[in-house]
């Protein structure tokens, strides 16, 4: 698996996440593996219904509707998947935290916004409720918001879109997670306040050391803010990498068109690329490579043959049986960026 | 120093801006003087009755509105106005007790089954068909006739069928609360089922809970006063304005403020209900967030 100088805090092993029957299952998420080191940032690029949601779902155990999650998931050596509700409520929140894709509705409207950090702190640290609101006031500033003390009694309809995202950090912050599962957080921030909340995770993940997965589908999000980079298609892991190896030298013929599809350097009007067709429903994955209905490379025996993630130069893993093909097809363009 | 005190009367500043907001609408301010009245001759009729409402006066037997009597008298001459006046203690009784059981179950079981849903929401969405398939009124005389005929029991046999009602409103707006995706924040940073449901989700949900409880509390006053009037409720010669009514409807003719003078009073009290309940579902209706 990929290789990090850091000690490995979060260690995903053939992570499966299935619903529906289980004659008939619907694999959301396929045989996925992935390391996360201390203070790393991970990257999990996909489009919509690659199973990267369900994949920051399944590590936290709050899979709904009901899903079946298989395959070890080791938190410091601890395996989370057979954890009863009770011990992952500890663990929750403690020491892995989780913020969400809209800080519109992530907010319960109806409680102040200190209130709901303190609740935080209620729930995990022994602190008296001097010393709640002083560490909630510490944390509004350590996130950046304007005047903390002042806002403490402010309800969250009183806080613009990316302060909301900030307070759901704080809040998400309260008792010192080592792992942050960022769910898009910035997909519902224009392009400016992104850039905010992105360094803003970026620079807490390195002063903490605390480990962040970074669910999103935007590659200049990654290009920006990850150490590390893993990209799924259709429930599996198609590449793994450096963000820097992934962006200058992609490989498999998905991260390939991925990057592509990026507009930059053109000539106005120039048509985009795009990756033809749409992902495949999960009912209708092949046996073989997920990714070979849209493939450009793909030969005869994809949709039937699975191919494995194989090491592929130094740090890189990728799952893809025409290495070469692909290389030849998208040209030496991408590589020159 | 300032900054601090300001903050800290913000919350209270809130409360007070509902208020004003509230009072500034007619109907809510009818709807409360109704009741407000309503619950002051509730608690204090002696103050406000001229007669006993037991005490019978054969030389005034069946007399008109007068000065003397403005509600008139009865068959055995008691003065009508103070028997409504008393009765107001029992029918505002019925008002709460006939429904805040039905609403404490109801929302407890409606936002336990919302949240978990599966196999526990199956079986309660049957129950909840059982019920529901019988009429409301037939159910309850049922249960009345056999637990026998008495305030209590009628209490008893109200909440058995009404809970099944704030239950369902419940779970709905539970449901659609859970959806927010505050209630997977919750669950993330590792805060108990319980906690999410009572702390987040049901402050979230009750506004229309409530705004039906004031209405349904005017169902049940003429509830209670249909089952009174049957002989199921209240017993005479306790004063209860369906008993009244009942006392009176042999003498329609002739003695028509009899029924009359108590039918305004659960009309007036029903009205109050429903103009504060309204008033409620208007101001408590989130605005473009």
């Amino acid at each position: 698996m990929g290789t990090t100088e850091k000690a490995v805090v979060l260690d995903v092993r053939h992570l499966r996440t299935e619903f529906g029957p289980q004659d008939r299952p619907l694999v959301a998420v396929d045989d996925v593996s992935f390391q996360v080191g201390q203070g790393e940032i991970l990257g999990l690029v996909g489009e919509s219904g690659s199973g990267k949601s369900i994949t920051l779902r399944s590590i936290l155990g709050i899979i709904r509707p009901r899903g079946r999650v298989a395959g070890e998931i080791l938190w410091n050596g601890q395996d989370l998947v057979p954890l009863d509700e009770a011990r992952l409520r500890r663990i929750r929140g403690r020491e892995i935290a989780m913020i969400f894709q809209e800080p519109m509705s992530s907010l319960n409207p109806l409680l102040t916004v200190g209130l709901q950090i303190q609740e935080n702190l209620v729930a995990h640290t022994n602190l008296d409720a001097k010393a709640r609101k002083a560490r909630a006031i510490e944390l509004l500033d350590l996130v950046g918001i304007p005047g903390a003390r002042n806002r403490l009694d402010d309800f969250p309809h009183e806080f613009s879109g990316g302060m909301r995202q900030r307070v759901m950090i704080a809040i998400a912050l309260a008792s010192n997670p080592k792992l942050l599962l960022a769910d898009e957080p910035t997909t519902a921030l224009d392009v400016t306040i992104q850039d905010q909340i992105l360094r803003l995770i970026q620079s807490l993940s390195r002063d903490l050391g605390m480990a962040v997965i970074l669910v999103t589908h935007d590659m200049g999000v990654v290009a920006e803010t990850c150490d590390r980079v893993a990209v799924m298609y259709g429930g599996r892991l198609c590449e793994v990498g450096t963000t820097t190896d992934v962006i200058a030298d992609a490989r498999h013929p998905y991260s390939l068109g991925l990057l592509r599809s990026i507009p930059r350097d053109v000539a106005p009007r120039t048509p985009l690329y795009s990756i033809p067709g749409a992902p495949p429903a999960l009912n209708a994955l092949p046996p073989g490579c997920a990714f070979s209905a849209r493939c450009p490379v793909a030969g005869r025996e994809c949709p039937d043959l699975r191919p494995t993630l194989e090491a592929s130069g130094s740090s890189r893993l990728v799952a893809c049986h025409h290495l070469q093909d692909a290389q030849a097809h998208f040209g030496p363009r991408e590589a020159a960026q | 120093m300032t900054v601090l005190t300001q903050t800290h009367s913000r919350t209270r500043g809130r409360l007070a801006a509902f208020l004003a907001r509230a009072f500034a609408r007619p109907s809510f301010v009818i709807g409360i003087a109704i009741l407000g009245l309503s619950l002051a001759l509730a608690l204090f009729p002696q103050l406000f009755a001229p007669y006993d409402p037991l005490a019978f006066d054969l030389h005034a037997i069946q007399q008109g509105p007068s000065l003397a009597h403005p509600f008139g008298t009865d068959n055995f001459g008691r003065d009508v106005l103070s028997r409504v006046i008393w009765a107001y203690r029992v029918d505002m009784q019925m008002a709460f007790f006939a429904t805040i059981f039905a609403l404490l179950i109801g929302l407890t079981a409606g936002a336990f089954v919302g949240y978990y849903g599966g196999i526990a929401d199956v079986i309660f969405g049957r129950c909840v068909d059982a019920i529901i398939t019988f009429p409301f009124l037939v159910l309850v005389i049922a249960i009345v006739a056999v637990l026998g005929p008495g305030l209590v029991n009628m209490y008893v046999a109200i909440t058995a069928v009404n809970w099944v009602y704030y239950a369902r409103l419940t779970r709905a707006e539970i449901m659609a609360q859970k959806a927010n995706d505050y209630a997977a924040a919750g669950r993330v940073l590792g805060y108990s089922d319980r906690r999410i449901i009572f702390r987040h989700l049901l402050p979230n949900a009750i506004s229309p809970i409530l705004v039906y409880w004031m209405t349904d509390m005017a169902l049940a006053i003429l509830l209670g006063s249909s089952l009174g009037y049957l002989g199921l409720g209240a017993q005479p010669p306790a004063a209860e304005w369906g008993v009244l009514i009942a006392e009176g409807r042999n003498f329609l003719m002739t003695a028509w403020w009899m029924s009359l003078m108590p039918g305004i009073a659960i009309v007036l009290t029903g009205l109050g209900f429903s103009l504060v309940g309204d008033a409620l579902a208007d101001l408590l209706r989130p605005k473009g967030r």
